[in-house]
């Protein structure tokens, strides 16, 4: 009689299961969102609302909290040459010139009352293609993402097509000696591209791991994994009904071997 | 294990394991919790100084409390102790000082017996 095993209990089977389940789906699910944290991070452009440009930045001004954000801003493209700023890019597997025009911010929308010019990255081209740049539009009103600026770099005296010049970086300390001052220290991506233009793509996610946030994951998947044994164990251990014999006086013979190294 | 054991089979390297990690565990812990008076109102110049060192104590005692618990399940399968014991071991890793406290009552409960074996 004692040799035969007892009934399953059923009821605290299930209940066992139940709670295992909870359990692993929080320390999974847990480790989900951690992992994604972790791998997905450090998108640069901002998903919240458009705010006014003079909201995010100012004229002359460090650009550092306004990066990323995405604005509105009213005024007009100026007249000046375009700058094209190629530097070896490439999108899309070809090599492209970025093509970046001064938009002068109105007068009453800069927040210093004085109007100011901001480059914005209108579009690009295939580096073979720069002679089809056309004309400046004629929006009054833009909106886009900013971004920071590039280094500055030597002045490139290569030939530029009418009504543009050519930079190597996105740069607004070289756009100055072409463009009139004030001019903002960051760049606005204009989410529609010009005309015959293509549009730039959204910036990569930064692919840069958050080790932290990838540690984590691995902890609460750690953590399910020591639950789902415990529990199995309790249920190896506890799922029967025990004879009424003394069994703790005959350990399960096949536990044994788990337990030495 | 070739004759049914009257007391539990315990290995001494799985209880060294034990300790060692218990000890190391129980520091860890409680330099991080020492870590947490930058959040006591008046202390929050603290923050620069400590956290990014706080940071990686933090990170180091996840790990280290995963391997705690590996030697904590060894322990305690082949003690064949209740499952009271397996949580008190394992909140030994999250609550300040519990380590030591359990980690020196399961000392004193081996010890003898170990003596006598």
């Amino acid at each position: 009689m004692s040799a035969r095993p007892g009934a399953l209990r059923w009821g605290v089977i299930v209940g066992v299961c139940a709670v295992l389940a909870v359990v692993l789906g929080v320390c999974g699910s847990l480790g989900l969102w951690q992992w994604r944290v972790g791998t997905e991070q450090g998108d640069v452009v901002a998903t919240a609302e458009a705010v006014p440009l003079a909201d995010a930045l100012a004229p002359a001004s460090p650009a550092e909290s306004g990066v990323g954000k995405t604005v509105t801003v009213e005024g007009s493209y100026a007249d000046d040459d375009a700058a094209l700023v190629g530097g070896g890019r490439v999108i899309d597997g070809v090599e492209a010139v970025l093509v970046v025009r001064p938009f002068t911010v109105d007068a009453d929308a800069t927040g210093t009352g004085e109007a100011a010019t901001l480059p914005v990255v209108v579009g690009w081209l295939p580096a073979d293609a720069v002679d089809e740049l056309g004309g400046p539009g004629e929006a009054t009103s833009l909106e886009g993402y900013l971004r920071g600026s590039e280094g500055a770099s030597a002045s490139v005296d290569d030939a530029a097509p009418e009504g543009a010049y050519w930079a190597s970086t996105l740069s607004p300390a070289v756009f100055a000696q072409h463009w009139e001052s004030p001019l903002y220290s960051a760049l606005l991506v204009a989410d529609e591209p010009e005309e015959g233009l293509n549009a730039i793509p959204d910036p990569e996610p930064e692919h840069e791991l958050n080790f932290r946030s990838i540690v984590y994951a691995l902890e609460w998947w750690l953590f399910g994994a020591f639950f789902l044994f415990v529990g199995v164990r309790w249920i190896r251990d506890n799922g029967r009904v025990q004879p009424d014999a003394d069994a703790s006086a005959q350990p399960a013979p096949e536990s044994v071997k788990e337990g030495s190294p | 294990m070739t004759s049914p054991a009257t007391r539990p089979a315990i290995t001494p390297g799985a209880l060294t394991r034990y300790k060692v990690m218990a000890i190391i565990t129980g520091t860890l812990l409680i330099v991080v919790f020492v870590g947490m008076i930058r959040y006591i109102p008046g202390l929050e110049g603290l923050k620069e100084s400590i956290d990014p060192t706080m940071l990686v104590i933090a990170q180091i005692h996840g790990f280290v409390y995963m391997v705690y618990l590996v030697t904590v399940l060894q322990l305690w399968l082949q003690a064949k102790w209740g499952y009271g014991r397996l949580a008190t071991m394992f909140f030994g890793g999250i609550v300040p000082f519990l380590s030591f406290v359990v980690e020196r009552r399961i000392s004193d409960e081996l010890a003898p017996k170990e003596a006598t074996a």
